[in-house]
Order: structure tokens, then sequence, then C-alpha cells
């Protein structure tokens, strides 16, 4: 009876959706509802709360941190993880997995564990919390993404086009640019997404490594410990709309065709 | 200019505990349409790439036009190299593939622009100047490597397995466009195969390896009608291989006696199916049975059966002014050509 099974399926997937994205909506509607406790009945339509968002300046400053951690995350990533990637896949390949193993560590490690070690080695070091201790934090479990990514288009790559290049005459730095970066630009960018995507919503070990200041996902927290303020669902809202946006930017450069 | 355009000089390669070359000495004269023939694993690949400068030679000097090259890579030297999957840039139209090159020398744009267009005329691909690589078909591809490497106009083209991408029909076609556009430019050329009829069509000069070893050289007639060793006959061409015994530098053989230079013992007499003929006049005949006789198109592939057990291949024109022949099960005299007879080790 295929017709009853495929109801049944059809059935799951639609509860399934529903149970993954109505808190989605939920912040969102209650981020345009009047209500101050955001719950039903929920009143009329307002940007009262946007308002009272952009009125904080802890907002702006949050953003701002955010802004320049994910930024530098992302480009920081991106070179190390490329360079990474590259020579590893130059070197011989019992030996490169032995080394992305170890590479891809911070990834496999509970987020709680990473975070309590480098909060412990910064101040063992004598390194005072800040921005300056959050980027490192953050490239750290955010290059294996990279290296992981390009590192597998590497071994797909036809290195017939790289001895190519070198029989017409290009060194190494040229090829690079010339070749193998227009071919892997796709992969380079949607690596580099994921790694900004992964630091701007990271919050543990922003939270152990940046001492007194906060970037979104802290403030966020912040101010949840003080009220169920509806400005939290605006908050909510304009980061699902950045990390969506994002992630619909980095599919349409990557032309992936699903 | 004297003197060869490529001298190899004791030239080897050896990873770790296998060599892939061992030592050799080659020379390749300008104007050469070489072939590196062999099975794969014979070395003519690695030989290939220590030419064109992808791989250093474990021992051994590369000279071309008469300079030591052996310590440059390709970048430096004078060679092109058309790959085996062409190595076509994915993300450039077909001009801007075959500008590639002249680009990175610095040449002046409006020349290079010259260039393209000169080089899609000599390959037929100027309706696909805009394309990029995957839009082309196989034998297209082919050509743009081919033109990419041509316009740096190299002292020496290296082509590493062309055509065996390319399926039967197109092949041939290829075969002819190389062979044609080798005459048009007068450049020289060397490529590996492990297809022996590609060799001999396209090659004024072969050169046989086996097991990192070359083993016979010459021109394609030499290689076929001459082959030196056992492995050369039956590498190159069908070939019948009669056991035999040389006595006192000759072989004696079907009532006849071919003169045969070295130390006495057992060798074997090699001829081509199609030198061997059903004429009894022939000073060297054996004798034996027809076993079968097949219909293979242009000629008719017979199978003799020798009073010792021994099966020889006869080919005979299956034109119709070919002889009638004896039925299958009669007795037949098979005439050996003393002069294409061929006395090689067992």
């Amino acid at each position: 009876m295929p017709g009853r099974g495929n109801l049944l399926w059809t059935g799951f997937g639609v509860l399934a959706l529903v149970f993954l994205l109505s808190p989605l909506a939920l912040v969102v509607f209650f981020s345009f509802a009047e209500n101050q406790n955001a719950t039903f009945p929920a009143g009329g339509a307002t940007l009262h709360w946007y308002g009272v968002l952009f009125d904080d300046p802890d907002f702006w400053k949050a953003l701002g941190n955010s802004a320049i951690v994910t930024l530098t995350v992302g480009l920081v990533s991106m070179v190390v993880g490329t360079a990474a990637a590259m020579t590893l896949a130059r070197t011989r390949p019992a030996l490169a997995n032995a080394l992305i193993g170890v590479i891809t560590l911070p990834i496999m490690l509970p987020p709680l564990v990473l975070a309590l070690a480098l909060a412990t080695g910064y101040s063992s070091l004598g390194l005072p919390l800040g921005l300056g201790t959050v980027i490192p934090s953050h490239v750290v479990f955010t290059q294996p993404f990279v290296i992981l990514v390009v590192h597998a288009q590497m071994a797909s790559f036809n290195m017939a086009v790289v001895d190519s290049a070198r029989d017409l005459g290009a060194g190494p730095w040229t090829i690079f640019r010339t070749v193998i970066l227009p071919i892997i630009r796709p992969t380079l960018i949607g690596a580099t997404l994921m790694a900004m995507a992964v630091s701007l919503d990271d919050f543990i070990i922003t939270y152990f490594t940046i001492g007194g200041g906060m970037t979104l996902p802290t403030m966020i927290w912040g101010m949840l410990r003080k009220a169920l303020d509806p400005s939290i669902n605006a908050l909510g809202a304009l980061v699902l709309v950045a990390t969506v946006g994002t992630s619909l930017i980095a599919l349409r450069l990557t032309r992936y065709r699903g | 200019m004297s003197g060869p355009l490529l001298r190899l000089d004791t030239i080897s390669k050896t990873y770790r505990d296998v060599t892939a070359v061992h030592p050799l000495d080659l020379e390749v004269g300008r104007g050469d349409f070489l072939a590196l023939l062999g099975p794969s694993g014979c070395g003519k690949t690695t030989l290939l790439r220590m030419i064109g400068g992808f791989l250093p030679p474990t021992t051994g000097r590369v000279e071309i036009e008469g300079r030591d090259v052996t310590a440059l890579g390709p970048e430096k030297r004078n060679t092109n190299m058309v790959f085996q999957g062409y190595g076509l840039f994915p993300h450039m139209t077909v001009a801007q593939n075959i500008g590639y090159g002249p680009k990175i020398a610095g040449r002046d744009p409006e020349q290079i622009d010259l260039d393209v267009v000169r080089m899609l005329n000599l390959v037929h691909l100027n309706a696909v100047a805009d394309r990029l690589p995957a839009a082309l078909s196989g034998g297209q591809q082919q050509r743009v490597a081919l033109a990419r490497a041509l316009v740096m106009r190299p002292a020496i083209l290296l082509l590493d397995e062309p055509l065996a991408a390319l399926d039967l029909k197109l092949r041939k076609a290829m075969q002819d466009e190389l062979k044609a556009l080798h005459k048009a430019i007068g450049g020289t050329f060397i490529f590996v195969t492990h297809d022996q009829g590609e060799a001999i069509d396209l090659a004024n000069r072969i050169v046989i390896m086996e097991a990192g070893r070359i083993v016979q050289q010459g021109t394609p007639e030499d290689v076929y009608r001459r082959p030196a060793s056992r492995f050369v006959a039956s590498f190159v061409g069908d070939a019948n291989m009669l056991p035999a015994r040389r006595v006192g530098a000759e072989v004696a053989i079907g009532g006849g006696r071919l003169p045969a230079p070295g130390v006495d013992g057992d060798v074997l007499v090699v001829i081509r199916p199609d030198d061997v003929t059903l004429d009894a006049t022939c000073p060297i005949g054996l004798d034996g049975t027809l076993a079968e006789c097949r219909f293979m198109g242009p000629y008719q592939r017979l199978t003799v059966t020798l009073a010792d057990g021994t099966q020889v291949i006869v080919h005979r024109p299956s034109g119709a002014d070919a002889a009638p022949l004896p039925g299958v099960g009669d007795a037949v005299r098979l005439g050996l050509p003393p002069a294409a007879c061929s006395v090689v080790a067992p």
C-alpha cells in the first residue's frame, strides 16, 4: 500500500519541519508583536522592539565586535586554511591524513573543554582577554572547516592543469593566482562563509575568552538573564536574517544547484 | 646547427628501490617524429617527463640544442607538452587557453592575438574560440592542447599518449591531423604510446622500451621487419616464432639456411604473417596442414599446423585476384623468404 506509506512519511516530514521551524517563526513573529511578554494574544504589529534594540548602545557595541570577529576570522581561516590545504595536498597521503586528524581535533573536542583550555592557556600566558583572544580562539575551530573543504577539492583537482601552466612558463605564484585560485574560488568562498557562520553564532568559546566585552551571542545571553524583553526577539530575527542571507549569498556565489 | 637537437646522456630514474628507467642514451634529431613505444610501466612516460623537466633524473644529463638543461624545470625549457588528460584550463575559453603561455612570456598583446588566431586556424578551431573546454568534444580538446603547446614554438613538442582518450574513428582522424601538423610546422615531436599501430603510422623513428630499457630503435620498417628480440617481435605487430638451433653462425630451417651470427644454441626464427607465402619454390619451405581459414576483410588469415605441432599464421590478400586456396585439412607447403626472416634469442 504505497499510498498510505507515503501519507505517513509526508505527515512525519511536515511534523519534523514544524518542530524545527516553528521556534524560529515565533522569534520573528514576536519581534513584531506588541505583547510585552512575548505570549499570546500577541496584540498589534509594531516595530517598537527594534527601536528599543537600536537605542541600546550595547547592541551597537556587540554588533561591531561581532563584525570585527566574524570578518577577521573568516579572512584568517581562509588564508591559513587554504595554505594548509595546499600543503597537505602535496604531502603523501598517509602523513596528510594523520595531520588532518590533528588539525581537525578542535571540532571533535567538546566546545566547553576547548573553551576552558583556551581560557586557561591565555591566563597562564598572562594575555589580557578581549577581541584579541577571541579571534585566534575562533580560528582554532573554524580553520578545520576550510582545510577539510579545500583539501577535498584539491584531492580531486586535475594536477595536469598545474603541470600545463608550469610547462607554459608560469611560476608557482602565477600558477596559484591564474589557475588554481580561479578554479577553487567557489569552494573557497563557500568554506569561508561556513567559517564565518560558525564564528558568528559561537557562544561558549567567545564567552570564555572575551573577558568583559560582548558579541551578539553573548549579548543575547546577557539579555536573557535580565528579563525576557521582546527586543531579544528583534535581535534574534536580525541574526537569523544575517545568517540565512549569508548562506544564500554563499550558495549563489558557489553556483550551488542543490 | 650541428649535433642532435636532444641528447640524453646516461639518464636514469630510480624511486626508492624501484628503477623506472635504467641509465640510457638517446639522441633525437631536428625534425624527427619519434615514438617512445612500450607496454604500460616500461618507463616511457617517466622518460618523457624527464625530457620535459617535470621529473629530475636520478643520474645523467639532458641537453637541448647543445645546452645542459638537466637542472631546469619545465617553465625554463624550450619544450612543451600535450598531456594525456590535456590539462586544459577549465575556467578559460579556448582562445584564453592558447594565449596563456604567450601572455606569461610577456609577448606583446597584439602579437598574442595574432598568434592565437594563427593557431586556431592551424587546428581548425576558429568556430569555438570563445567556448570553455567543457563545451568541446574530445577531439577538439585535444586540438586545443596541441595549439596551446605549439603557440610557444617549442624546440621539441612532447606528447603523452596524445590519442589514448579518443575513440577509434577520431583517433585515426587525429593521427592524420598530427602528421599533417608535423609536416606543416616542421617541428620535432616526441610522443609516448603503447599502441604499436599508432607508432608505426605516425613516427619516422621508433624507440621501443621494455622494463626501463631501450630494447630497439629504428625506422618503423626496421623494428617491424627486423625485430631485435622476441619481445619486440611480439609487441610490434603479429609474429610467427619458430624454434630452431644455431650452429656455426647459421640456422637451419625448412631445408634452407639463414645466416645468423652468434653463439650456438636455441633460437627463434621470426617471420610476419604477411611475409609467409604459399609459394612452393621458396628456398625455405615448411610442410604442414591447413587447420583454419578466416576471412578478415582485407585479408585472409590462415592457420597452418606444422608436423611438430607449431602453428604458423599466414595473411593473404583477399582480393579478387588472390589465388584459390587449398581446403581445410589439406597439406600445404609454406614458403619463408629468407630476407623476411629474423633470428632472435628465445
